[in-house]
C-alpha cells in the first residue's frame, strides 16, 4: 500500500519537475481555506442577491442624503405594490425642510400618524429653530429608540414591511422607525377545539404580540424572557421562544435555539412548519411537541419549565419538552377539586386504551376466541351477526372508516350542513345499515363507543394519532387474533418507550418509572402537596415553594 | 434499518406462534351449550345436544302477542356413534356449522348410559380442551335426550334454566353440585365413590315442561347403583358443607312446627384413629333466624326457649346427616363422602393399612356428629300473633 503511494507521488513530480513540497503545501493550505471559506461566500453572494431582488433596479448600500435618492430608491423597492403609501411633509412648515413618511397602509394606525407625527413636525417648535443637519430633533421631538434608527437601507424595508412607519427627512442619512403598528387582528377569543368548564375562556389569536401579551399577563415576572427570531425566507415570520429563566432548564433551552437556528425554510404558515423541523422523531405516530390554543395551559407549562415557541400568524404555540401524560391531562383537572379531577384522569387513561384496542379485541374475541365469550353474552352476539354477509373484521374495517369520514366531513363543513351530516350518519349508517343487514347492531354499538372514547382526549393532535394504531390493531387481530393484538401492542409500546422529547424519554415518568412524579400522572394529588418541579423537565432540584417546616 | 428488522422479526415470529386455532367468523359455528349421552340397545351412543340458533327471532321488535309461546333460541339434535365424541361429530351430517363445545354448561346422563358405565366419557371431557372442568354432570332417571329436548316457559335457552337452577342449588344444598372435575377427582380415589345430581322432568299442565332438579345419584366406580332422596341428599351436603342457605322445620315444643332461615353453616371434618380404629369427628356450626312459629311461645319474655329450640335444631340437622350416613353405609357401602380422603391427608401412615379393606371398614366406620347451632334473631314478632 505504502509502495503505490509513494511511486504515485514520483510520477506527479515527474510531470509538474519545477514541484517542490513547500510549494505543493502551500498551494495546498490556500486551497483548503478557499473551501473552507466557501460557504461564506456562497452566504455573502446570497445576501447580495436578495438584495438586489428587493431593492429592485436601485442598489444602495447607504441612506443617502438626498431625500431625492431616498425617494427614488423606496419607490424603486416598492415597484408595483400598491398599498405602500409615501407621504411627504415640510418640517415646521418650512418649504426648505422637508420629509417623508412611508408606510404600508392599513398597517399602522392612520389617526396616530395625523395627530402625533405630522402634526408635532409641521408645528413650530417653540424657541428653538430647527436646523436640517439635526437628527436630533426628530428623534427627541417623537421620542424614537437608538435602535430603530437604520442606516442600511434594506432595514428599511424591513421595517415597512413588518408594518411600521418610515421617516426619512432630508439632510439626515437615516431612516427613522416609529412602531405605529396596528395590522388586522382577530379579538381574543375563546378557541373552539379547546373547551374548558371552569377555566379562563380566552384563546390564542393569530398576532404574536398579543399572544406574548396573554402570557406576560399571566406571569409577571422579569425571568419570563421572550427570545425573538425570524423564519421563513419569504415570509420572515416572527418567532418568540418564551421560558422562564431559572425554571426552564438552559440545555432544553439552548437545543430549541439550535434546532431554530437550523431550519431552512421557505415560509411559515403555521407552528407545525416549525414543529416538523424541530421534532426529534418524525416517524413517530403520536406527537411529541405539545400544542394549545389557551394562554393559561401554556403559562402552567412555562411555570413547570417548558420552552413555549409562539409563532406569528397561528393561534397554535408550541411546548416542549412533552410527555406522552401531558396529552392525557388537561388544565381543568386543576380547576376541579382533586377527586373528581382523577376520576376524569382515570376515565382519559381507560379512553385512550380503549380507542385503541377496543376494536381489535371485538374483533379478535369474536373470530378466534369464541370460549372467551361469557355465557350471558353469547346468544345476544349470535343473534346480532347472524346474516350478516361481510367477515366481522372488515365489516369493522368499514364503520371505522366510515366513521373517519364523517368526522373529516364534520370539521370542515359549514355550519349550516352539519345537521345534515350528521343526520346522514346517524341514519343512513347506523340504523339503516342495521337494519338491512349490512351491519351488525353490536358492531354499531362497538364501533361508536370506540369513536367516543377517542374524543377524551383533550389534545386534537393526540386524537388524531390513535386513528392509524386503532386501524393497525384492527387488521392484526383480525389476522392473528388476540396474538396480533398483543404483538401490535407490544410494537406500539416499544416504539412508544424509545421516543424522546427534547431529551426526555416520551413515557416516562411510567417508562422509565419515576415514582415520585406519579402523584400527577396516576392520581391529581392535591394542589396543597405538589411542592416540587417535575425533575424529569427541570432536571433539577426544583421546588415551587418552600415546605411548611415541621 | 435495525428497528425495520426487529418489526419484521416480530411479525414473522407471530406468524410462525399463531398455532393451530383458524380464523372463524362467530355466526358460522354450531355453539353447543349442552348436550346429553343416551346408550342405543345396539350398545351405540346418541348425543343430543342444544345449539344456539343464529337467526334473529321475528317477534323481536314487536309486541308479543298474547298467549303466544316465547321462540326458542336453541335446537336441539341428536346423533349416533361409536363413542361421544365420535356421535358429535356424526353431527355435521345434518348441521352446516362446526361445533364449539367452549360454552357447553352442563352434561346429562341417561340411566342406561350411566348403568352401563360413564368411564369413557369422563375420559372424554378431561381430554378435550374445549371442555372446560367446571361442566356439571348430571344423571337423567329417563333418557337424557328427553331433557335435551324439552323447551321451558322459563327461559328461551332451557341450558340458562337449569344453569340457573345449579347457581341456586349449590347453596341450599338439594342436590350436589357435582363438575367434571369432582366427578374424575372421585373415579381416580380408589375408595370414593363418585356421586352427580339427578334431573327430572315434571309436567305442569299450566306452565309446561319444567325441569326438576332433586336428589343424588350414587356410583360405584363408573356405575350407577341408586339413587339418594332430598333429606339424604341435604344430609351429605350438610357433611361437604355446601349449605349455606334454605330452611330447617323443626317441631315445636309447643305445638305445631317452627320453620328455620339458615343464615349460615359451616362443617369440619376431622379423622380420628383410636386403637387403629379410624373416627370420623363431624361439626356443624349453623345459625338459623326464625321465620314462622305457631304455638304460644313468647321468646321475648323468656328467653331461655331459644336455647331449647337451638336443641332441637341440633337434633333436626343430626338427623338428617344420619339419614345420609345410613344411606351411604349401609344402602349403597360407597364412601360419597370420600372419608377415606380425610383420613389419608391426616393420618398418612395408618392410611395405607386401612386402604387395603376401605370397603369392609368404611359401612361400619364410627362418625361422631356435633351440631353447634344458634338462633340469633327472632323476626319482627315475638310471639305468635294468635
Amino acid at each position: 500500500m505504502a509502495k503505490k503511494k509513494s511511486q504515485h507521488i514520483e510520477k506527479l513530480s515527474i510531470s509538474i519537475p519545477l514541484a517542490s513540497h513547500s510549494k505543493t503545501s502551500c498551494r495546498l493550505a490556500s486551497l483548503e481555506l478557499m473551501i473552507k471559506r466557501s460557504h461564506e461566500i456562497s452566504e455573502k453572494m446570497a445576501t447580495v442577491i436578495e438584495h438586489f431582488r428587493q431593492a429592485g433596479i436601485t442598489v444602495q448600500s447607504h441612506i443617502s442624503l438626498q431625500l431625492s435618492d431616498n425617494e427614488l430608491y423606496l419607490k424603486n423597492a416598492f415597484h408595483n405594490c400598491s398599498d405602500f403609501v409615501m407621504r411627504k411633509i415640510k418640517i415646521t412648515n418650512n418649504p426648505n425642510y422637508s420629509a417623508i413618511l412611508a408606510y404600508i397602509d392599513g398597517m399602522v394606525k392612520q389617526d396616530l400618524i395625523e395627530e402625533s407625527v405630522i402634526k408635532k413636525l409641521t408645528a413650530k417648535p417653540a424657541d428653538a429653530t430647527y436646523s436640517p443637519d439635526s437628527e436630533n430633533y426628530v428623534q427627541y421631538l417623537l421620542g424614537i429608540r437608538p435602535e430603530d434608527i437604520h442606516e442600511d437601507p434594506s432595514k428599511v424595508v424591513e421595517s415597512i414591511l413588518n408594518s411600521k412607519l418610515i421617516l426619512l427627512v432630508d439632510g439626515v442619512n437615516k431612516g427613522l422607525t416609529i412602531d405605529f403598528k396596528n395590522p388586522p387582528a382577530r379579538n381574543v377569543e375563546q378557541p373552539e377545539a379547546e373547551l374548558s368548564l371552569r377555566g379562563p375562556k380566552e384563546g390564542f389569536t393569530e398576532s404574536i404580540r398579543t399572544n406574548t401579551c396573554l402570557i406576560r399577563r399571566k406571569i409577571k415576572n422579569i425571568n419570563l424572557k421572550m427570545e425573538s427570531h425570524t423564519l421563513g425566507k419569504q415570509t420572515k415570520t416572527d418567532i418568540a421562544v418564551c421560558y422562564l429563566s431559572g425554571i426552564a432548564n438552559d440545555k432544553i433551552v439552548n437545543e430549541v435555539r439550535m434546532r431554530l437556528h437550523k431550519i431552512k425554510i421557505d415560509s411559515v404558515m403555521g407552528s407545525n412548519y416549525i414543529e416538523e423541523y424541530i421534532q426529534d422523531s418524525p416517524f413517530f405516530i403520536f406527537p411529541t411537541i405539545f400544542h394549545t390554543e389557551k394562554p393559561d395551559v401554556v403559562a402552567s407549562k412555562i411555570l413547570e419549565g417548558h420552552v413555549a415557541i409562539i409563532v406569528d400568524g397561528t393561534p397554535v404555540v408550541l411546548t416542549v419538552p412533552c410527555l406522552f401524560v401531558d396529552f392525557m391531562k388537561t388544565l381543568d383537572d386543576y380547576y376541579l377539586k382533586f377527586i373528581p379531577a382523577t376520576l376524569n384522569r382515570w376515565v382519559r387513561y381507560l379512553s385512550f386504551l380503549l380507542s385503541v384496542t377496543f376494536a381489535g379485541f371485538y374483533v379478535a374475541l369474536l373470530t378466534f376466541h369464541q370460549e372467551l365469550i361469557p355465557d350471558a353474552l353469547i346468544i345476544t352476539i349470535i343473534k346480532s351477526r347472524a346474516g350478516v354477509p361481510f367477515p366481522l373484521m372488515w365489516e369493522c374495517f368499514a364503520m371505522l372508516f366510515t366513521y373517519e369520514v364523517l368526522r373529516e366531513a364534520g370539521i370542515r363543513m359549514p355550519r349550516m350542513i352539519g345537521p345534515a351530516v350528521s343526520i346522514a350518519g346517524a341514519l343512513v349508517i347506523g340504523q339503516a345499515g342495521v337494519e338491512a343487514g349490512l351491519v351488525s347492531t353490536l358492531t354499531v354499538v362497538v364501533i361508536g363507543f370506540t369513536a367516543i372514547t377517542s374524543l377524551t382526549i383533550p389534545s386534537p393532535e393526540m386524537a388524531v394519532s390513535q386513528i392509524l394504531p386503532r386501524f393497525l390493531l384492527l387488521l392484526l387481530s383480525g389476522t392473528l387474533g388476540m396474538l396480533g393484538l398483543a404483538g401490535g401492542m407490544m410494537i406500539l409500546f416499544i416504539n412508544m418507550i424509545s421516543a424522546r422529547s427534547f431529551g426526555v424519554p416520551y413515557m416516562s415518568p411510567l417508562a422509565p418509572l419515576t415514582v415520585d412524579e406519579l402523584s400527577d400522572v396516576v392520581v391529581r394529588a392535591p394542589l396543597w402537596t405538589m411542592i416540587k418541579r417535575s425533575k424529569l423537565i427541570t432536571w433539577q432540584q426544583s421546588l415551587r415553594r418552600k415546605p411548611k417546616s415541621p | 434499518m435495525k428497528k425495520a428488522i426487529l418489526f419484521f422479526m416480530i411479525i414473522i415470529a407471530m406468524l410462525l406462534t399463531i398455532g393451530c386455532t383458524p380464523k372463524q367468523e362467530i355466526e358460522k359455528l354450531a355453539i353447543i351449550v349442552s348436550f346429553g349421552v343416551d346408550r342405543t340397545p345396539d350398545g351405540k351412543y346418541m348425543v343430543s345436544t342444544q345449539i344456539l340458533k343464529g337467526e334473529k327471532s321475528s317477534s323481536a321488535g314487536k309486541g308479543m302477542e298474547k298467549g303466544e309461546k316465547q321462540p326458542s333460541d336453541v335446537m336441539s339434535l341428536s346423533s349416533i356413534g361409536d363413542t361421544v365424541p365420535d356421535a358429535l361429530v356424526h353431527l355435521s351430517t345434518e348441521l352446516g356449522k362446526k361445533i364449539k363445545l367452549s360454552h357447553v354448561k352442563f352434561i346429562v346422563i341417561g340411566e342406561d348410559a350411566a348403568k352401563s358405565g360413564v368411564g369413557d366419557l369422563v375420559n372424554f371431557v378431561a381430554r378435550e380442551h374445549e371442555l372446560r372442568p367446571n361442566i356439571i354432570f348430571l344423571i337423567s332417571k329417563g333418557k337424557a335426550f328427553e331433557i335435551l329436548k324439552a323447551i321451558t316457559p322459563e327461559s328461551t335457552v332451557p341450558t340458562n334454566a337449569i344453569a340457573a337452577i345449579l347457581n341456586l342449588q349449590s347453596e341450599y344444598g338439594y342436590i350436589p353440585v357435582i363438575t367434571s372435575l369432582d366427578f374424575a377427582t372421585a373415579l381416580a380415589s380408589k375408595t370414593a365413590s363418585p356421586i352427580t345430581g339427578v334431573i327430572d322432568l315434571h309436567r305442569d299442565e299450566q306452565a309446561g315442561t319444567i325441569f326438576k332438579l332433586l336428589g343424588t345419584a350414587v356410583f360405584n366406580k363408573d356405575k350407577l347403583i341408586g339413587y339418594m332422596d332430598e333429606q339424604e341428599t341435604r344430609g351429605m351436603q350438610w357433611i361437604t358443607g355446601k349449605v349455606t342457605a334454605g330452611n330447617i322445620v323443626i317441631p315445636s315444643p309447643d305445638t305445631g312446627k317452627i320453620t328455620l332461615d339458615i343464615i349460615q353453616a359451616d362443617s369440619t371434618l376431622r379423622p380420628i384413629i383410636i386403637n387403629n380404629k379410624p373416627i370420623i369427628q363431624i361439626t356443624i356450626t349453623e345459625k338459623g333466624i326464625i321465620k314462622e312459629m305457631s304455638g304460644t311461645l313468647d321468646i321475648m319474655k323468656n328467653p331461655s326457649i331459644l336455647k331449647e329450640l337451638e336443641e332441637i335444631q341440633n337434633e333436626a340437622i343430626k338427623k338428617e346427616i344420619e339419614k345420609a350416613l345410613y344411606a351411604a353405609q349401609k344402602t349403597f357401602r360407597a364412601d360419597i363422602f370420600d372419608f377415606g380422603e380425610a383420613i389419608h391427608r391426616d393420618c398418612p401412615g395408618e392410611w395405607k393399612t386401612l386402604q387395603e379393606n376401605w370397603s369392609e371398614i368404611f359401612p361400619d366406620l364410627t362418625i361422631e356428629i356435633t351440631v353447634h347451632s344458634s338462633i340469633p334473631r327472632i323476626g319482627t314478632i315475638s310471639k305468635p300473633l294468635y
